[in-house]
């Protein structure tokens, strides 16, 4: 078989593997949406941990009122973070996509895009044949530094 | 007496670091050889005085001396020896004494390192360097950190003992000081490349002198950052092992520049590129310990780590600024001498690679660090605070971290300088198999999911090319009549042994972090609960009182076999109960226990109590991971002859390696 041939077999095998695989089975249990919601609030009475993650009794709290509403199947994940996020203010773990949070999401994204695009360019530039450049008196000097040295 | 010795001994390292600054500073102003070996001696004032303090302190804590307001508020007499050992860095003043001893520890193993060199120029601005560092913190200790005050009126008869959380489980002995061998490590690298920069001896000479430190540094800083992980895992209880914690971003941070370092290093080595941007890597590194100093020790930040509020957070500002400004300055003015003499060839190359890594990276700490401190910015623009967490950062940082995964196992196979497609389709076929059939073992297992798919794909993938890699060098020492041993030490080996641990560590956090299951029963005694393929069987429990705190113990069965024990302790002092998860760790799978009500076991009350239970699969390849990480930076660093002859895997340039030429004397200016 030729070189581009097992390649693409590979590639044909792989994206088929994912196509199949990526796909969560089952249906989504009310616990994991619970815990789902909760992983994007922060427990506001404990540093650094998120509701579902912590035991501390307003993190419990929060829960019980997640699971409820939840329990209750009226509203979406969304709706019910929404709701808590109106009870707690600036216990949201995710930064919102707009205003000022937005910032927080977009400026790396950007920063990257500027680096690859730069050197992509520099690169480009580089790779064109160059005449060969004068040599400085510091070239030969160090050259020369180079030589006599042991 | 303690409190005594203790200041007399700061003072001492402060006058030590000084005297050795301004003796340095004149030698090297008059040309003066006597003038640096005398001030290259400061070191050992400054190590001298660190020991003694150390000393002081830990027979404050250990003879219970609460005269000293540190002791007071961080020792007991009930708190058991090793966590009054470690007391030492369980609080603000402490930790700033153990970073003094550290960095006095190691520029005096810099000193001696460099003994008969003590009148060269680089040397003595490196040592000069040095100590300005351990002058700032010996001000810090002689100032607004100082562990030896003595406590404001009548002296206690006992302490309120350390922090609840820092007595609960031994690692606390070994987390803190691998991170700030680790951290303060970079100081001497660091200090090279201020070195390097005054005196316009730029060449790859700093570098080479500086690998093996930088090395033993990122070392430290890794097994400290996963020792870290652990400790959280084995004592928080929530039955995670990071959460993208300020603190813990704090160590990850001069982490991730570090490691972009030691990839882009090689490229500055072999071919002369680079060389503006390892400086700034190196002094990004170092400023960063400093600033996850501030971040985490001026209370400016909600973490589990922050101790409380005090006045060193300005200073350490200050300190950072300064850092920052010298640094930048001292570039720019070189900025002439620092134009690369090498150039990219191809981007399909391993330098290419190395860039590609570095820009990864790159973006890596930049997400970290505005996640980290956006907060702070977003108060001061809209006067509300808004948190950043981990949803974020891990949207964020997945998909640098498959870039990074796949760099993994294409780039050892790059040859430098260009690659043709016949050399690409030897040495990656194999390797880009094993990660292919792996995805598709793990979709006919019954693994579902895109993500930890492409992880488990990308970590098979990067694991075969670092394989294949490590039998080709040993099979190349067999070749030579060479134990095949000698195939895993140096650098490339050794580094190949450090992404085994990677993939080791991807692996099981992409699975950790997928397809865990946790639940809470209420159970009475001899009542059982099935949860993910495992049973657990409540037995009962029992309270334990000891001097420091009280102890809800519960026995639970897991799978009918062993019996563990998860815990809440009541710590005298404390207002909160704290708990302790039990854990089965397996190769395949760990069921963690933590006990979250206890029953209550008066006569006629309910018996029942609350077992959470977590399990979650490849927990135990994490630690695995830090300790292959941990060991392969041994290997790299294991000293051995170079080789001078091109390798066969990878064609050396026609430009001799630079690094086994001595570097011409340059002067200054």
């Amino acid at each position: 078989m030729n070189r581009r041939a097992v390649w693409a077999v590979m590639g044909v095998v792989l994206v088929g593997a994912l196509v199949i695989g990526s796909p969560r089975d089952g249906p989504v249990t009310d616990e994991a949406r619970v815990r789902r919601i909760g992983a994007d609030l922060r427990c506001p009475t404990c540093q650094g941990m998120s509701v579902a993650a912590s035991e501390a009794p307003a993190a419990v709290g929060i829960r019980e009122e997640i699971a409820r509403r939840v329990a209750d199947g009226r509203e979406t994940d969304g709706q019910i973070k929404a709701y808590i996020l109106s009870l707690y203010p600036n216990i949201g773990l995710r930064p919102e996509t707009r205003g000022l949070g937005l910032v927080v999401w977009a400026l790396p994204v950007l920063a990257v895009a500027v680096v690859v695009g730069g050197l992509a360019v520099v690169v480009r530039r580089r790779r064109r044949p160059r005449a060969a450049a004068a040599l400085s008196d510091d070239d030969r000097l160090l050259v020369e530094q180079a030589l006599r040295s042991p | 007496m303690n409190a005594v010795l203790g200041t007399a001994a700061v003072a001492l390292a402060l006058a030590g670091s000084v005297l050795g600054v301004v003796t340095l500073a004149m030698g090297l102003k008059r040309g003066d050889v006597r003038l640096l070996r005398v001030g290259s001696r400061y070191v050992w004032v400054v190590l001298g005085g660190a020991v003694v303090a150390t000393v002081a302190m830990q027979s404050a804590l250990i003879g219970h001396d609460f005269s000293v307001a540190y002791v007071a508020h961080n020792g007991s007499r009930s708190t058991p020896l090793l966590y009054t050992v470690t007391g030492m860095w369980s609080a603000l003043e402490g930790s700033i004494l153990l970073w003094g001893l550290v960095l006095a520890g190691y520029l005096a193993v810099m000193a001696r390192h460099f003994r008969s060199r003590a009148n060269d120029p680089l040397v003595a601005w490196a040592t000069l360097t040095g100590l300005v560092v351990a002058a700032f913190f010996f001000l810090l200790l002689a100032g607004p950190a100082n562990p030896f005050k003595i406590i404001a009126g009548a002296v206690p008869t006992d302490g309120t003992g350390p922090n609840p959380l820092l007595q609960n489980h031994p690692l606390v002995a070994f987390h803190p000081p691998m991170l700030y061998l680790g951290y303060v490590g970079f100081t001497i690298p660091f200090a090279f490349a201020i070195a390097a920069l005054v005196t316009g001896r730029l060449g790859e000479g700093w570098l080479v002198e500086t690998r093996r430190w930088t090395l033993f540094a990122w070392g430290f800083l890794t097994v400290g950052i996963v020792l870290g992980a652990w400790w959280s895992y084995e004592v928080l209880g929530w039955g995670g092992y990071w959460a993208w914690d300020p603190v813990e971003n704090a160590s990850f941070l001069p982490w991730l520049t570090a490691t972009a370092y030691i990839h882009s290093v090689m490229a500055q080595e072999r071919r002369g590129m680079l060389r503006v941007w390892n400086l700034s890597l190196l002094v990004a590194t170092f400023s960063l310990t400093i600033l996850g100093t501030f971040l985490t020790r001026s209370g400016v930040l909600d973490s589990v780590h922050a101790f409380s509020e005090s006045a060193i957070g300005p200073m350490i500002l200050a300190f950072f600024a300064l850092t920052v400004a010298v640094s930048v300055g001292l570039v720019a003015w070189r900025a002439e001498r620092l134009r690369s003499p090498g150039s990219i060839d191809s981007p399909v190359s391993r330098e290419g690679a190395f860039l590609a890594n570095n820009v990864a990276f790159g973006a890596f700490a930049f997400v970290v660090l505005l996640g980290t401190v956006f907060p702070l910015i977003a108060e001061a623009l809209r006067g509300d605070r808004l948190s950043v967490g981990g949803p974020y950062f891990e949207r964020m940082t997945m998909p640098i971290g498959f870039t990074l995964l796949f760099l993994m196992a294409v780039a050892p196979a790059l040859p430098w300088r260009r690659a043709s497609t016949d050399v690409l389709h030897n040495r990656l076929l194999v390797p880009a198999w094993a990660g292919t059939l792996t995805v598709v073992a793990c979709v006919v297992a019954g693994v579902r999911g895109f993500g930890p798919l492409v992880a488990f794909g990308l970590a098979a993938f990067a694991g075969a090319a670092a394989l294949r890699q490590l039998a080709l060098s040993v099979r190349g020492a067999r070749a030579q009549g060479l134990p095949w041993r000698r195939g895993l030490l140096g650098r490339a080996n050794g580094g190949m042994i450090v992404h085994l641990g990677v993939v080791l560590i991807a692996t099981g956090f992409a699975a950790s972090s997928s397809f865990g299951h946790s639940h809470q029963f209420r159970l009475a005694p001899g009542q059982s609960a099935s949860l993910a393929g495992h049973t657990v069987t409540y037995l009962g429990s029992e309270v334990v009182d000891l001097p420091n705190k009280r102890t809800f113990r519960a026995r639970v069965r897991i799978d009918g076999g062993r019996v563990y024990a998860p815990a809440l302790h009541q710590f005298t002092g404390a207002s909160q109960a704290i708990g302790s998860p039990s854990v089965r760790s397996g190769p395949i799978d760990d069921v963690y226990l933590t006990l979250v009500a206890v029953p209550d076991l008066s006569a006629g009350g309910d018996a029942s109590a609350v077992i959470g239970v977590n399990i979650q699969p490849l927990v135990a390849w994490l630690w695995l991971g830090g300790a292959l990480m941990g060991f392969g930076t041994l290997l790299a660093a294991w000293p051995r002859e170079r080789r001078r002859q091109p390798v066969a895997v990878a064609p050396a340039p026609p430009a001799a390696a630079p690094e086994t030429r001595p570097e011409p004397a340059e002067v200054p200016g």
